[in-house]
């Protein structure tokens, strides 16, 4: 066994967590090697030190101020929603699809009405032809109403 | 209370709990609110901030019970819950980078006083804690969460593999990390002495 693998068994066993096969080579190891032996012992003394660090103590009040939480956070979920909070929900939640909904529903029925617009170009033309007595304005009339009938 | 209700498993305790009774809640809290704290404690080093995060701990942990499929697990899955907790809030103070003076000064009053503390062996062991405190403070965060698991809190690797969703594998190389810088960083405080194997 070389020291990096002797090292990194020294922390399992210290921890417990090591296997007898494991720990009787670590110990055969340690006991023919000064730098690992002295690595296990400062280790051992880093754990026993972390082991008894000091912790402050919670308030006495704790429990009590957990149970008081637990209390009024179960209230404010089983609390009934206020009429004009359920209204807002729902305006939040229709109003994106009502909105779509009248878009897709104006594309759909929109169709440019054909008959109208050429009734106003005839009109017109004939006005404008009366206007200029120099332009021919049957021909053309004719092959507008042509074109509008195909 | 019944006094017998205080040597019920965690398991019987969190099947009560799971159907609304508070008082069986009441003693898991009693049972783990002082090493969860200690947990929570050693990884933020603020007194209040931990009271607080223990706190919301017990609560979330009280109001997901549901979600708990394996009564038995219930310490370490409350331990999970205070790890995303100190993980959340300390995502929160990067944001904020406030650094308190007051709860500074509050932690430098939170020291142990020792009755012994005029002794030297008294003051040696006061001056071994904080400066273990100090170190322990400035390891990166995934090597301070395994120390704190393992050395301060006790909990197996297996445990400690589950809590942090890792491998085992990689629990043994940050505690072997976290424990090398350790000793680094108190080498004047360890190495006085050595043992005889």
């Amino acid at each position: 066994m070389n020291c990096k693998r002797a090292k990194l068994l020294c922390n399992q066993l210290l921890d417990e967590e090591i296997t007898p096969r494991e720990k009787e080579m670590l110990l055969w190891h340690l006991k023919n090697c000064p730098e690992c032996a002295r690595f296990y012992e400062e280790t051992k003394k880093l754990k026993k030190a972390l082991s008894s660090i000091y912790t402050p103590s919670l308030s006495p009040s704790f429990n009590r101020n957990v149970l008081r939480e637990i209390k009024s956070r179960e209230e404010k979920i089983l609390r009934p929603l206020s009429p004009l909070l359920v209204f807002k929900k729902v305006a939040v939640f229709l109003l994106p699809i009502f909105l779509l909904l009248s878009l897709l529903f104006g594309v759909y029925t929109f169709k440019p009405r054909e008959d109208k617009f050429l009734a106003t170009l005839k009109r017109e033309h004939i006005f404008y032809t009366t206007q200029n007595p120099l332009i021919s304005g049957d021909s053309t009339v004719k092959l507008l109403l042509i074109a509008g009938e195909e | 209370m019944k006094d017998s209700d205080f040597e019920e498993s965690d398991e019987i305790l969190v099947s009560r709990s799971k159907n609304g009774d508070k008082e069986a809640f009441d003693i898991l809290v009693q049972r783990y609110r002082q090493p969860l704290f200690r947990f929570i404690y050693h990884s933020i080093r603020q007194k209040d901030d931990a009271e607080d995060i223990t706190q919301e701990a017990f609560v979330k942990a009280y109001l997901s019970l549901h979600q708990l499929k394996d009564d038995h697990l219930f310490k370490i899955w409350l331990f999970k819950i205070g790890l995303n907790l100190i993980r959340d809030s300390k995502r929160l103070a990067k944001r904020r980078k406030i650094a308190s003076l007051d709860s500074l000064m509050e932690n430098q009053e939170a020291q142990p006083e020792s009755d012994d503390s005029s002794s030297e062996e008294g003051a040696e062991k006061q001056e071994i804690y904080q400066r273990l405190e100090k170190e322990i403070s400035a390891l990166p965060q995934e090597l301070r969460e395994v120390i704190v698991l393992r050395d301060i809190q006790g909990f197996s690797y297996e445990e400690i593999a589950f809590m942090l969703h890792c491998p085992l594998g990689t629990v043994k190389s940050r505690l072997f990390q976290a424990r090398k810088i350790l000793r680094e960083k108190l080498s004047d405080i360890l190495g006085d002495d050595v043992y005889e194997l």
